[in-house]
């Protein structure tokens, strides 16, 4: 268990405090403690101060979570919270001078919610969820976007069974920005086949933040940004760890990951945290077939190291992952006739299914993405200053089914396309907390590099240059809360782009602003509701405007068009929640409103060598969403808890003659959970859960026929069962056991998310166990 | 296609970074470079197929004609040039067909030859529409099954159609019919039986 400290003392009380504190024991510690998970203030909480020198101090804190001691005297504190519900933990720290603290207590497992959703009460302006604890545990090991699908409103967007694209509110790639530990996730994150390069074990919070609002995170996103943010280093003296472990059914994946975490009380300023990971999986098994091909391969090593002084704090952090994702040989086609007869035919070709393997053969991918950062804090009273530099470097290699015909040239065995990005980033945050009076101003410089190392371009070699500034205001009025942001992105484009064989080169500016305003109020201690309205523009990302080429999944060519406009997005959000002892809902309604959307426009039909393919041009519209996310959780009684979770979105292309529906968006869907949870003595029986999860997922009726390929498939149906069991070896060792079967009927059904609908079915069932063992 | 590494402004950063990444296990770009980061030059560049070549031999009077599907820029850009296959009716030709890379005007590469040397993943495949207006019979063989470089072409009445011609890659998978494999090429060039 680990907790930050947050805000040190002014450099100047440090100097002043050290002097006359020698002697004097007048230093004051204070601060909050709150929940670890959704951040809420624990009331009443009891704190035991022990130090060598002095006696047992206890305090209690107030009903908001506050704490406070003073006459404490220098030296070092092991400090004991303890509340109800909450293990009582011990905290170690050094006290040089006056320090304010914010204590984080873990919960029970039985106490964890499954989805927790909560507008962050620190922005009134920002709608954030995060992934449950309990959520973090069942789907660890899973990729980054069937991980966060577990959030209402957020669906994943995939190629196949193992390429998969977190979807906000029906938006993705280019309108979604993740941002892992802090940075922007650079990648080739245009591409509908490019799934995002995050490590599937890290130690680290998911959360979603709706709507382009939150602008310290970045600008242009329209439908919302991913947060990947690792747990707070240990700050305690000693080592701990976590092995995890996982194996499923389906396509016999087993993976495995370790986690070292620690700090030594000869160097209490430093604490560390190594982990590695990995995954291997074979064919995945739809419930008639196998899949040829289908299998991955991946692995990861990441590190940080960080030195913490009352006033400062500087840490490194460095992650690596590789992996191999390989691709449905049945999916790779040559043109229009094969893909219609892929969509004809009810099931893949027999070569195509011909049974269970690891093997990875071509089509392929091959991903390598690596990311380093140094972060400076520096702590004032009530304010902080972070300074981030960072560096990542993509590489992305795309092996097609075929092997050039000249057999020298096939021997290389090379990729028939590649891209390489790199891209560095620098960025300034200041933070002043007046209490009631919260400000942010930030800033950043930014470049990404992009080369094109094989023939197939299908989007050209470009450097940009990125220059951001941000300032936000949060106040606290009573029962209300105002929230005001804006946002300025400046982004420069330098394309070489091969034409008629000559490198021509192209030149781009854009700026991009994004104002956001909140307002939020409590009506009572169970409900609140809250209004946000933001105004976002997003600059043509780089395929927009340059992409010219086929896709060979889908059969049609894609054409970019360099004189787009950018896009402006109107999003109102409307939050209402309510919370009692046996009842929490929350529903948000929006509306978005695009004005010159870029979307791709259907232009007949291109004649080449392989036949005639369909057309595609990037072009800019406008464009309406409306959408209804609704959750509601019921405690009936103690041990027991139904949850339904519902989504639902209206997306139109606003065209001067007819209304069409946009493509590509989530069908309405639907999910109740019901979980027993039982609370007794027994410790045979107690800290376990047992849950069965039905979620029903519409047709998409609102599709427009002009371009979709095919129609979209039928609604479907899947039934879900698992039991999670914690154990207690000792005060210092605990074991998760997770044992889940997906599609527990084995149905048989193609979801219109899947660009690979047109080939195969979804997976069967599956059924997976995990064991972890924290120490 | 590799482009120059550092960008002017980011200078100092990279400078920074680059000292912090030293330190480290760091993952370099060169990995796959040395094979291809020549300027426009690819390895794999010869892939492309951009032309068509058909020749037509009239077995009585031995008089040839070369008809061309042509598109040498590519997918997308200008459309490709399409010569109508013009024949007399009730007539014999012996036909060959090749296939050409012309991307490069300056250094015409003939696929042809490596679809020979793999002819047992390859068949070409032949559809007359409509069908009362030709008869193509494949004369050539891999060993086991006809590939379609070679074939004799049986004209019939005067009238106008098209011709459908189908490259099929069928590595494993060439059974003899055209259903198996993936489509290299599909093209339609008019017809007048005249």
């Amino acid at each position: 268990m680990s907790r930050r400290i947050l805000l040190g003392c002014l450099l100047i009380c440090v100097v002043t405090f050290n002097i006359n504190a020698q002697d004097s024991c007048n230093l004051r510690l204070f601060g909050r403690v709150s929940d670890h998970h959704d951040g809420s203030n624990l009331a009443y909480t009891n704190l035991l101060l022990e130090s060598a020198a002095s006696n047992r101090i206890g305090v209690s804190a107030d009903e908001q979570g506050r704490y406070e001691v003073d006459g404490l005297c220098p030296g070092n504190y092991s400090v004991i919270v303890s509340h109800i519900g909450c293990e009582p933990d011990t905290f170690f720290l050094t006290l040089k001078a006056s320090r304010r603290v914010e204590f984080k207590l873990e919960h029970h497992l039985e106490e964890l919610e499954e989805v927790e959703v909560s507008a962050q009460l620190e922005d009134a302006a920002v709608s954030e969820s995060k992934l449950s604890e309990a959520m973090l545990r069942q789907t660890e090991g899973d990729d980054l976007a069937e991980r966060l699908k577990r959030i209402n409103g957020v669906n994943s967007y995939r190629t196949g069974s193992n390429i998969s694209k977190p979807m906000i509110g029906g938006f993705t790639s280019n309108r979604i920005q993740i941002i892992n530990s802090g940075v922007e996730h650079q990648n080739q994150n245009w591409g509908d086949e490019h799934a995002p390069e995050i490590n599937p074990f890290q130690h680290v919070n998911y959360k979603v933040v709706r709507g382009a609002n939150a602008v310290k995170y970045g600008g242009g996103a329209l439908g919302g940004f991913v947060l990947v943010e690792p747990k707070p280093l240990k700050r305690e003296p000693g080592i701990d760890g976590k092995i995890s472990s996982l194996y499923a059914s389906n396509n016999r994946m087993y993976a495995s990951a370790l986690m070292l975490e620690g700090n030594s009380k000869f160097i209490p300023q430093l604490s560390w945290r190594a982990e590695g990971s990995f995954r291997r999986a074979g064919n995945i098994r739809s419930p008639n077939y196998y899949q040829d091909n289908t299998g991955l391969n991946d692995q990861s090593i990441s590190w940080n190291l960080a030195w913490f002084e009352d006033t400062w704090k500087a840490e490194v952090f460095y992650s690596l992952y590789k992996s191999e994702l390989g691709i449905f040989s049945g999916a790779h086609i040559g043109n229009l006739t094969d893909l219609r007869q892929a969509i004809a035919q009810e099931r893949p070709r027999e070569i195509d299914t011909e049974g269970f393997s690891y093997t990875i053969d071509r089509p392929y991918q091959l991903i390598t993405h690596e990311l380093v950062k140094g972060e400076f804090s520096r702590y004032f009273d009530r304010s902080s200053l972070k300074f981030t530099l960072s560096r990542q470097f993509n590489i992305r290699e795309e092996f097609d089914k075929e092997r050039p015909r000249n057999k020298e040239i096939a021997a290389l065995d090379i990729p028939e396309f590649s891209l390489s990005l790199e891209s560095y980033q620098l960025r300034a945050n200041y933070e002043l907390d007046r209490g009631d009076l919260h400000y942010e101003l930030g800033g950043g410089l930014g470049n990404r590099e992009n080369s094109v190392n094989s023939f197939v371009d299908f989007i050209p070699d470009f450097n940009s240059l990125d220059a951001n500034a941000f300032g936000i205001v949060n106040l606290k009025q009573g029962n209300y809360l105002f929230s005001a942001a804006a946002r300025l992105d400046l982004t420069r484009y330098e394309v070489n782009k091969l034409l008629n064989r000559e490198f021509t080169q192209f030149e781009h500016e854009y700026s991009a602003f994004t104002l956001s305003t909140g307002a939020s109020r409590n009506l009572s201690d169970q409900d609140r509701i809250s209004l946000k309205l933001n105004l976002a523009e997003r600059a043509p990302a780089i395929n927009e405007l340059y992409s010219e080429g086929l896709h060979h999944g889908t059969a049609s060519l894609e054409f970019g068009d360099n004189q787009l406009a950018k896009e402006r997005s109107y999003n109102a959000r409307l939050v209402y929640a309510k919370q009692t002892a046996k009842f929490d809902a929350e529903i948000q309604a929006y509306g978005q409103y695009i004005q010159d959307f870029i979307y791709l426009e259907p232009n007949g039909f291109d004649l080449t060598i392989r036949g005639a393919f369909p057309t595609f041009d990037w072009q800019n519209t406008d464009a309406l969403l409306r959408g209804i996310d609704l959750n509601v959780r019921l405690r009936p009684a103690s041990d027991w808890e139904l949850s339904h979770q519902s989504s639902w979105l209206w997306a139109n292309q606003l065209n001067s003659d007819e209304n069409d529906y946009l493509v590509n968006m989530p069908a309405n869907r639907i999910e109740h959970q019901l979980t027993y949870r039982p609370n007794r003595e027994n410790a045979l029986l107690n800290h376990y859960s047992v849950w069965l999860r039905h979620q029903y997922v519409f047709r998409q009726e609102r599709y427009d026929e002009a371009v979709e390929i095919a129609l979209p498939p039928q609604a479907y149906q899947l039934l879900a069962i698992g039991l999670d069991k914690e154990f207690k070896f000792s005060n210092k060792i605990t074991g998760q056991l997770g044992f889940r079967v997906e599609n527990l009927l084995n149905n048989t059904y193609r979801d219109y998310l899947n660009r690979f609908r047109f080939y195969a079915d979804e997976m069967g069932r599956d059924a997976r166990i995990n064991f972890s063992l924290n120490f | 296609m590799k482009t120059k590494f550092i960008s002017n402004l980011s200078k100092p950063i990279n400078l920074l970074l680059l000292m912090l990444v030293l330190g480290m296990a760091a993952c370099t770009d060169d990995d796959d470079d040395s094979v291809n980061n020549q300027p426009g030059v690819s390895a794999n560049e010869e892939e492309l197929i951009t032309t068509v070549v058909i020749k037509v031999k009239d077995t009585l009077t031995d008089v040839e004609q070369t008809f061309r599907w042509t598109d040498p820029d590519g997918d997308g850009g200008n459309d490709p040039s399409i010569d109508t296959i013009t024949l007399a009716p009730n007539t014999f030709y012996e036909v060959e067909i090749e296939f050409l890379d012309e991307s490069d005007p300056s250094d015409v590469e003939d696929i042809t030859e490596e679809i020979e040397d793999e002819d047992d993943e390859h068949l070409i495949c032949y559809t007359s529409s409509p069908q009362t207006m030709l008869n193509v019979l494949r004369t050539d063989s891999d060993g086991t099954y006809e590939v379609g470089l070679e074939s004799t072409w049986e004209s019939f009445t005067a009238q106008n159609g098209s011709l459908k011609i189908v490259l099929k890659h069928q590595p494993g998978v060439k059974d003899g019919s055209c259903s198996p494999g993936e489509t290299d090429i599909e093209i339609d060039l008019p017809v007048f039986v005249q």
